[in-house]
């Protein structure tokens, strides 16, 4: 089949939705598939421009592909006759995040009428898709809840899982993720004051800005905790990553609401459990409380009991471990079954 | 510099623009630049032309990137504060081709408002960019003709010129191209009926469908010319085509009216090769200088017969004009410290 992937894109940087990307290509031409990948750089500066590119994304006209593939707002809108939907997530100003800090729209007249036209715009467009799936359980709800629109839930699994090995259970909780504000590392940082046992914590990512690097490390020097915790602030290569995660302890992943989150299916392919915070959205697909990890409020007091526990209890956390492992296989996040699925 | 290149695809259709897009970016990103590629589906089909124009320049780019290089047609209509384009041709049915079989739209009112909204489109959005450059001095005739718009010639490099070598200078001329009507196989194949030495040729490339396969076996039969003539009707490799070249005593290339100077020719340069061309060839005769680096003769199997035969007699004149090809492509600016350098030019 001639497959067209269509996605918007953030010029010049790489992500999630760049990683998950590149591996449907490489997946779907493993199966047989030609491919061609769409990425349409996407500004929402203002809300008359978002609206304009609405607009654009409707007039896109494609010929010669047998099936599209959509990933995001707003290539979504793209037209096809034979179009499916992957949903990563929708335009979450208008929507979850509407009125929050996140949100860029003003509060007014204006910013409300144009807020309204995008959920419309969802609303009669979506359900063009012959198939609609969503990449979690947070993005299907939201869809459902927002614009009373079915979706099934389809995880995307890791695009070389054999990198993802067990070594040994460390002595060390890893964080690795980038460094910014939303994924919430110096909730890490401050959690390892209140641990009364030998646990440390390595956190890896690149800084999303200067910034985010220089307060994160600031909380380090300023909760006295420099000898238990390890920062690497520059990007790693998957090995050296997958490294990390095979000599650890457990993984902490503390985004606030994120959508999915590779870090949960890294750890649990090397038998580590997750320790996860009750507002981070898309990691509750896979991490359950006390069986392959846990779930916990965000402060730091909970987050350092935990890190204890674990370091305390190592047949707990080899359990849990094997528990994590486990639970790929019975939720079936393989390729076959995501390939099966948008190809049929 | 942070760079983006916009270009239009047909979807899994592959053409020249996009290979240039892709040059581009993998050379940008050589010298130390960031760049990305936005490859935008536009179908060209003139009634469908305005909607899909429209969505071009409803995007907004503005945000991201130094600069925005746009190259095929009309991806220039995207909107940028630092916009330079790489032109390498119209819409063809509607400009140059207008008249022919191959132009597009009715001669209606309809069809010819059409023509013109394309026309006032291109106009606009070239005007307002920062730069325009071309990839020989065809297009930039016709950007100045069609258009009223000035640009500088940068002529697209060859990828990977290390890889082209000299062996020796063999006792066959070397056409290497597509197998199709306009590439004039035919015609190179009817000169060696003519050749008086024992100069071979050797013809090689993918045909565009059987006719012209049928067409040339059947003018290497008929005037028996099996013992001088090889062809080769398939698509072959990057190795298999410098081997060739690298052996051979020259190149031919003897298009109709091509746009560009054809990269045939710069390979053959690069290859310390000399070049047979026609005086009809179009942009070949930009960089083939007759008597310097090669030949420009009337298309007529006799001429062309006359100096395969002179080359194949003195080998030292097509060593002499051989490296003189080498030279042009220096003296031609043809390289790409050149591109990335006027692309990267601040404004």
């Amino acid at each position: 089949m001639k497959i067209l992937i269509v996605n918007n894109a953030s010029p010049f940087i790489y992500g999630g939705a760049e990683f998950l990307e590149d591996s449907l290509q490489k997946k779907l031409e493993e199966y047989g598939h030609s491919v061609q990948l769409i990425k349409i750089p996407f500004s929402w500066s203002t809300p008359e421009a978002v609206l304009d590119q609405i607009l654009a994304m409707r007039l896109i006209k494609i010929e010669n592909a047998d099936r599209v593939i959509a990933l995001k707002f707003p290539a979504y809108f793209i037209p096809h006759n034979n179009k499916v939907l992957w949903l990563i997530h929708q335009f979450r100003q208008v929507y979850d995040l509407w009125g929050t800090e996140y949100g860029s729209f003003p509060d007014d007249k204006s910013g409300k009428t144009t807020r309204d036209q995008i959920r419309h715009a969802d609303d009669i467009y979506i359900p063009e898709s012959k198939k609609i799936y969503a990449i979690s359980k947070v993005t299907s709800d939201r869809l459902k809840k927002y614009n009373n629109i079915q979706s099934e839930i389809l995880n995307p699994p890791l695009i070389d899982e054999r990198l993802y090995r067990f070594q040994s259970y460390g002595d060390y909780i890893y964080y690795p993720s980038r460094i910014n504000n939303s994924k919430r590392q110096w909730l890490a940082v401050e959690a390892m004051q209140y641990t009364k046992s030998g646990v440390k914590l390595l956190i890896t990512g690149s800084p999303d800005t200067k910034d985010d690097l220089i307060k994160l490390r600031k909380s380090v020097e300023k909760k006295g905790v420099g000898e238990k915790v390890q920062i690497i602030d520059h990007y790693i290569s998957q090995k050296e990553k997958a490294k990390y995660y095979s000599e650890c302890l457990a993984c902490a992943y503390l985004p606030y609401d994120e959508d999915y989150g590779y870090v949960t299916l890294e750890a649990f392919q090397c038998r580590k459990s997750v320790i996860t915070l009750t507002d981070s959205g898309g990691t509750h697909d896979l991490v359950e409380n006390g069986k392959n990890g846990y779930i916990v409020n965000p402060n730091p007091e909970d987050i350092a009991q935990k890190f204890d526990h674990l370091f305390e209890n190592k047949l707990v956390t080899r359990e849990m471990g094997n528990a994590a492992f486990n639970t790929i296989e019975e939720k079936q996040i393989r390729w076959a079954k995501v390939i099966n699925k948008l190809t049929e | 510099m942070k760079i983006i290149i916009a270009s239009t695809i047909i979807p899994f259709i592959d053409g020249g623009g996009l290979f240039i897009a892709d040059w581009l970016c993998a050379k940008l990103l050589e010298y130390g630049h960031q760049a990305e590629i936005c490859r935008l589906p536009f179908c060209p089909y003139w009634r469908d032309m305005p909607e899909q124009m429209l969505a071009l320049r409803l995007l907004h780019f503005e945000e991201y990137g130094d600069r925005l290089i746009c190259v095929r047609t009309p991806s220039y209509l995207i909107k940028h504060p630092s916009k330079f384009i790489w032109f390498i041709h119209h819409h063809r049915p509607m400009y140059d081709l207008m008249g022919s079989q191959y132009q597009d739209v009715p001669n209606t009112k309809e069809g010819l408002e059409y023509r013109q909204c394309v026309i006032d489109a291109d106009n606009k959005s070239l005007f307002e960019a920062k730069k325009v450059y071309s990839n020989s001095k065809v297009m930039s005739e016709r950007l100045m003709k069609f258009n009223k718009i000035k640009s500088e010639v940068v002529y697209p490099p060859l990828i990977n010129e290390g890889s082209y070598y000299c062996d020796k200078y063999g006792d066959y001329i070397f056409y290497p191209s597509r197998l199709c009507q306009h590439k004039r196989q035919q015609l190179v194949i009817q000169a060696m009926k003519y050749t008086k030495s024992n100069v071979k040729l050797v013809i090689a490339g993918n045909p565009d469908n059987t006719t012209i396969v049928s067409l040339l076996e059947k003018e290497i039969e008929e005037n028996d010319l099996t013992n001088k003539v090889t062809l080769i009707t398939r698509w072959i490799t990057h190795e298999e085509k410098i081997k060739y070249i690298a052996e051979s005593l020259a190149c031919a290339y003897t298009p109709l009216d091509e746009d560009s100077y054809g990269y045939v020719t710069l390979e053959s340069f690069q290859s310390h090769k000399a070049v047979i061309t026609c005086a009809d060839s179009g942009g070949t005769i930009e960089i083939v200088t007759h008597g310097k680096n090669g030949y420009i003769v009337d298309s007529r199997p006799q001429e062309i017969a006359e100096v395969f035969d002179e080359l194949f007699i003195n080998k030292t004149k097509a060593k002499r004009m051989g490296d003189g090809g080498f030279d042009s492509i220096k003296s031609h600016h043809v390289s790409w410290d050149n591109v990335i350098k006027k692309f990267t030019m601040k404004i």
